[in-house]
């Protein structure tokens, strides 16, 4: 009787040690393995796609936006035209450009714009949106102050002339644009993570020589993140 | 007697387990190959030739890593004569540390004056990192090159968040896809003709040290790009639209013709929409602007969708981990 309990007490005794080695032998292997592996690792950010667009009034497409049939003859001298700058995601500043040609005499100005729901009276710009609605929008401050990167007198002088055309010289004058740049970059107004929207009203005026002769112009208009 | 008999065969069993261990760390021994003294032990004996390391400072990102600070070993030799780095390295139980980084070796996650933080199309750089033999011995080691791309809700590493796998984008998805495609990685520079040669394509590559000397540090450089435009691949190298852009040719006109093969092939890699006629397109564009044949509609598709890529990778991940680590015989 005794001697069988001490057997199995040995037996155990037994048991535990193999399992003890066993484990041992396990964990020391996989220790092994690990201790030949080296790695190094770093991370950066991908800087998010900033999508910086440019609509018609209402945010509308840019399609909508129709500088077509200037007539001179008006006698209010300059023609309104709405145009919006917005994002859907947060932008901390932007710059505007405008580049046109020269055939017409006109003076091209961009002011902030605010939006009206109703019609707020006088010299206000109306946009009718592709579901019929009415937009108003109205002038906000003075002009954007900004400048011409290669004016000389009303054409363009040659500073530019390289980026656009390389070596070809045989550009007619007033073909050549021109090129406006904001002076300093916008803040976007009400700027938050789901992004803004910035209206601007683009002003071309004329003086009373300007005379109807079915002339045409380029304008692009430009926002580049500053 | 006959009650002793279990006893034996049980001392028997576990001293066999005991060779069985044994036995077992000399063959872990003969793998590494590696010559040691009868009084090292087994577990010495499978450590590792060399550590990794690199140096100067923390990238900007690097509380969203979750790899340990390595240790920083001073005065280190390198392979230059008189020069010598003290790099944090790995080793001493770190086998996976942080990749430090400085203003010439960084992946925009530098955090000095004026430095670029972040990727985007157009962003490109190197990154460098020492293999340091603990004994003389020849070096050839394999790499494997891994990106662990996050979603943007990553978050630094603290108590309440041990690490980002929540926010891990599959490696199968179609943005880690077109990450392969549009980050590149190359193993050479040329100063000169300022195009990337021995692109890294299946995520290894090879680090080969004949004459490695105990306690030296060998540089390895890795050139990552992230073009800003599919012409950059595909135009050839002397197109002359190339001269009045601020962006160049990456690579020689030979190795483009593997890269169209690879489009072609594999054209979820690229293009975020792959419902165009990509062979044609690049086959055409490849030619290059002044080609007679050139077609200006399938160059700006194929440079639009080409940017429709890029826009879903900065859309959708927020963070790219890079990692190195030898490849285990």
């Amino acid at each position: 009787m005794k001697s069988k309990v001490l057997r199995s007490n040995i037996r155990r005794a037994v048991i535990a040690v193999t399992a003890a080695v066993v484990m041992i032998a396990g964990s020391a292997t996989a220790y092994a393995w690990f201790t030949n592996k080296r790695k190094l690792a770093t991370i950066t950010k991908v800087n998010s796609p900033t999508v910086l667009a440019i609509g018609a009034g209402a945010k509308e497409s840019s399609l909508n936006i129709d500088m077509g049939g200037i007539d001179v003859e008006d006698e209010s001298g300059k023609k309104d035209f709405v145009f919006s700058v917005y994002s859907d995601e947060s932008v901390e500043k932007y710059k505007l450009q405008i580049a046109h040609t020269t055939n017409i005499d006109f003076v091209y100005t961009v002011y902030k714009a605010v939006e009206h729901t109703s019609d707020p009276g006088n010299d206000r710009v109306e946009y009718t949106a592709e579901n019929g609605n009415v937009y108003y929008y109205t002038k906000s401050g003075g002009a954007i102050p900004g400048s011409y990167l290669n004016q000389n007198g009303k054409i363009a002088d040659n500073s530019l002339h390289d980026k656009s055309y390389g070596g070809y010289n045989r550009v007619q004058e007033n073909a050549e644009p021109l090129y406006w740049q904001t002076a300093d970059v916008i803040q976007p107004a009400n700027n938050n993570l789901s992004g803004f929207l910035d209206y601007y009203i683009l002003e071309i005026s004329w003086n009373e020589d300007a005379v109807n002769n079915k002339e045409t112009d380029m304008v692009y208009l430009t926002a580049g993140i500053a | 007697m006959g009650k002793v008999k279990p006893l034996i065969f049980m001392l028997c069993s576990a001293v066999v387990i005991l060779l069985l261990t044994v036995g077992f760390f000399s063959f872990g021994w003969f793998i590494n190959n590696k010559s040691t003294t009868g009084d090292d032990t087994a577990l010495k004996a499978t450590d590792s030739d060399f550590e990794l390391g690199a140096f100067d400072s923390s990238g900007a990102f690097d509380e969203y890593l979750t790899a340990e600070n390595g240790t920083l070993l001073t005065n280190v030799k390198t392979e230059q004569l008189f020069s010598k780095i003290s790099p944090t390295v790995t080793g001493g139980g770190k086998n996976e540390i942080k990749w430090l980084i400085n203003d010439k070796s960084n992946f925009n996650n530098y955090s000095g004056e004026n430095a670029e933080l972040g990727i985007q199309p157009g962003s490109s750089g190197k990154l460098s990192f020492y293999v340091i033999a603990k004994r003389d011995m020849a070096l050839n080691i394999t790499f494997s090159l891994d990106t662990v791309l996050y979603t943007s809700d990553a978050k630094p590493i603290s108590e309440t968040n041990a690490d980002n796998s929540d926010c891990v984008i599959a490696s199968d998805s179609p943005e880690a896809g077109l990450v392969g495609g549009h980050i590149l990685f190359f193993l050479n520079y040329d100063e000169n003709s300022m195009l990337y040669s021995n692109r890294i394509t299946d995520g290894s590559f090879v680090f080969s040290q004949p004459d490695a000397k105990a306690g030296t540090a060998y540089k390895a450089d890795i050139y990552w790009v992230w073009p800003y435009v599919a012409d950059q691949l595909i135009l050839p190298e002397n197109d002359s639209s190339f001269s009045a852009k601020e962006y160049g040719k990456l690579i020689s006109d030979a190795d483009s013709e593997a890269f169209k093969t690879e489009l072609v092939n594999s054209p979820e890699r690229f293009f975020a929409d792959t419902s165009f006629d990509i062979a044609a397109a690049v086959g055409n564009v490849s030619k290059g602007t002044a080609s007679p044949d050139f077609n200006m509609e399938y160059y700006n598709k194929l440079n639009a969708r080409w940017n429709e890529a890029d826009q879903l990778i900065g859309k959708s991940v927020g963070f790219i981990e890079l990692q190195i680590s030898n490849v285990l015989p």
